[in-house]
């Protein structure tokens, strides 16, 4: 019984935490700016950083 | 009586050769194949006797009492039961006619210290008790049904027992694999029992009686003792389930409070400025139509929140109507946007720097959404559909506050008016993790009460 009750607490515990942190999300910001940096620096000279637009996501339509 | 009966060599009536254990192959309706059941089959002439003949029985007898001592009732138990005191004296085993797998009941015959005869019908771990009854009127002669004091008793309804057992002092002589028609109702809240065997009918009235007053009167002190073991597993495994159901219902409260407290950021459509409208450009070898917008600047007030943002079509401006546009939403801080642009935010400026964006080595945006909305139309095997998705979304934490721009690209197969492209932005809440944790308690609090629903209290193998 008390294994359940601690099973419980962790879980409720661990969700709060989870959603509070915001693990999982996308981060918007500097932290974006900084990979999105670092990203382009890696891709040879002469070419261009390709942005996720036309032709890259794939759509119902064009398929 | 059961022993001397194991002692005859069981022949076949009608060669009197010796019966032995066979099986034949029969259709079972209810697991939709044919199975190999027992059947008694003499040596002699083959042929077979099933489980609806005496000789059956005689030769499988043993197969239905392989756990006749799994029982907390004993031939010369002596206890109390709502303090009349009774002593057990005897004992039949019954097997359902209609089942070939083993599906017996039994039924112990106690008698009272002033002479009252009872039944205690046990099955499955459930007690009746009974007492015979005699009835004020009863009319057995018709052909489909019972009369029983005015109520009329469907003769299709009863079953057949057949003796697999008997041991002790019983009222009768019963024979292996004797039959008896069993009829079991109801009547102004009493359980009756009409039992009609070859040569007389038997009627009891009766009830259930909670098996720890059961165990109380006739347990000894090791059978107590497992039986309050179980009782307490039991309890412990509801208790459990009713654990994580208030856990589950908690965290369904978070999800909810989480998933409706949004916040709208305001000023988002407030001002726009188109860059780009509908300029045909050749890709992907195909002609597309290309537009672009900036709107704002909006307000996000808050750093280190959770936002998410929406692209949209607002079909009141324009139908989507059986074509495609894909998106790209840059999330702009004013800050970096000045300083791309020296603080001239003029059509021809913004337009030169998104037209180039793509080889700019810096970032100007603080995040990206892509997606596509679509509609379509087509046929399949369930005939005409018509589908569409006019929105995309995500979510993302934002760790500056600030005022911010979301510039947009549109790329369609027909030209589309700028302004159907709706733009939102709102302050949001994690609720995923929490709905996560209900099922997961959910699942936790049905497995338990699963356990506990089969958590038996008899402490005695049951089958």
């Amino acid at each position: 019984m008390i294994r359940s009750l601690i099973v419980l607490i962790i879980l409720l515990l661990g969700s709060s935490a989870l959603s509070y942190f915001f693990i999982g999300y996308s981060r918007a910001g500097v932290q974006y700016i900084s990979k999105h940096r670092e990203m382009r620096k890696s891709i040879r000279g002469g070419s261009v950083y390709h942005y996720g637009g036309y032709g890259q996501k794939g759509f119902r339509g064009g398929k | 009586m059961a022993d001397n009966q194991e002692l005859k060599a069981i022949k076949c009536p009608a060669c009197s050769g010796d019966l032995s254990r066979s099986f034949k192959a029969q259709y079972d309706s209810e697991e939709e194949e044919t199975v190999q059941v027992p059947v008694a089959k003499c040596l002699s002439c083959g042929k077979e006797y099933d489980q609806h003949t005496q000789e059956y029985y005689e030769l499988f007898a043993d197969t239905f009492t392989s756990d006749k001592d799994s029982s907390v009732f004993k031939l010369g138990l002596k206890g109390k039961i709502d303090g009349v005191e009774y002593e057990i004296i005897g004992r039949m085993r019954y097997q359902d006619e209609e089942e070939w797998e083993k599906d017996t009941w039994d039924e112990w015959l106690a008698i009272s210290a002033e002479g009252v005869y009872r039944y205690f019908v046990e099955e499955e771990g459930k007690v009746y008790s009974y007492e015979e009854y005699v009835p004020k009127s009863i009319d057995m002669a018709k052909a489909d049904s019972i009369e029983f004091e005015g109520k009329k008793i469907s003769k299709s309804s009863g079953y057949v027992g057949r003796i697999v057992f008997a041991e002790g002092e019983l009222p009768w002589k019963p024979e292996i694999g004797e039959p008896a028609t069993i009829y079991e109702f109801k009547k102004d809240g009493a359980n009756y029992t009409i039992e009609q065997s070859e040569d007389e009918v038997s009627i009891t009235r009766g009830d259930i009686i909670p098996y720890k007053k059961v165990m109380d009167a006739f347990g000894t002190e090791e059978t107590k003792k497992k039986y309050q073991g179980n009782v307490s597993r039991k309890k412990v495994y509801y208790l459990k389930a009713k654990l994580y159901a208030a856990g589950t219902a908690v965290a369904l409260c978070l999800a909810v409070y989480s998933c409706l407290s949004t916040e709208p950021v305001s000023g988002v459509m407030d001002k726009k400025q188109v860059l780009a409208l509908n300029e045909m450009k050749f890709e992907e070898n195909q002609n597309v139509y290309f537009s672009q917008m900036i709107v704002g600047p909006f307000d996000i007030k808050e750093k280190d929140c959770l936002y998410e943002v929406r692209v949209g079509i607002d079909e009141k401006v324009q139908k989507l109507n059986l074509e495609w546009q894909t998106f790209r939403l840059l999330l702009i801080d004013e800050g970096r946007l000045n300083k791309f642009t020296g603080g001239n935010l003029t059509r021809p400026v913004l337009k030169d720097l998104f037209d180039e964006i793509e080889a700019s080595p810096e970032p100007v945006e603080s995040f990206e959404v892509t997606g596509d909305f679509w509609d379509e139309e087509g046929y399949d095997d369930e005939g005409h559909w018509h589908e569409s998705d006019l929105s995309g979304t995500a979510d993302f934490v934002l760790d500056t506050a600030g005022k911010y721009y979301a510039y947009v690209e549109l790329f369609s197969n027909k030209p589309r008016k700028v302004e159907s492209v709706y733009v939102g932005v709102e302050k949001a809440r994690s609720y995923i993790y929490f709905l996560i944790t209900s099922a997961l308690m959910a699942g936790l609090g049905y497995f338990n009460y699963m356990r506990g629903k089969s958590q038996v209290e008899v402490p005695f193998d049951i089958s």
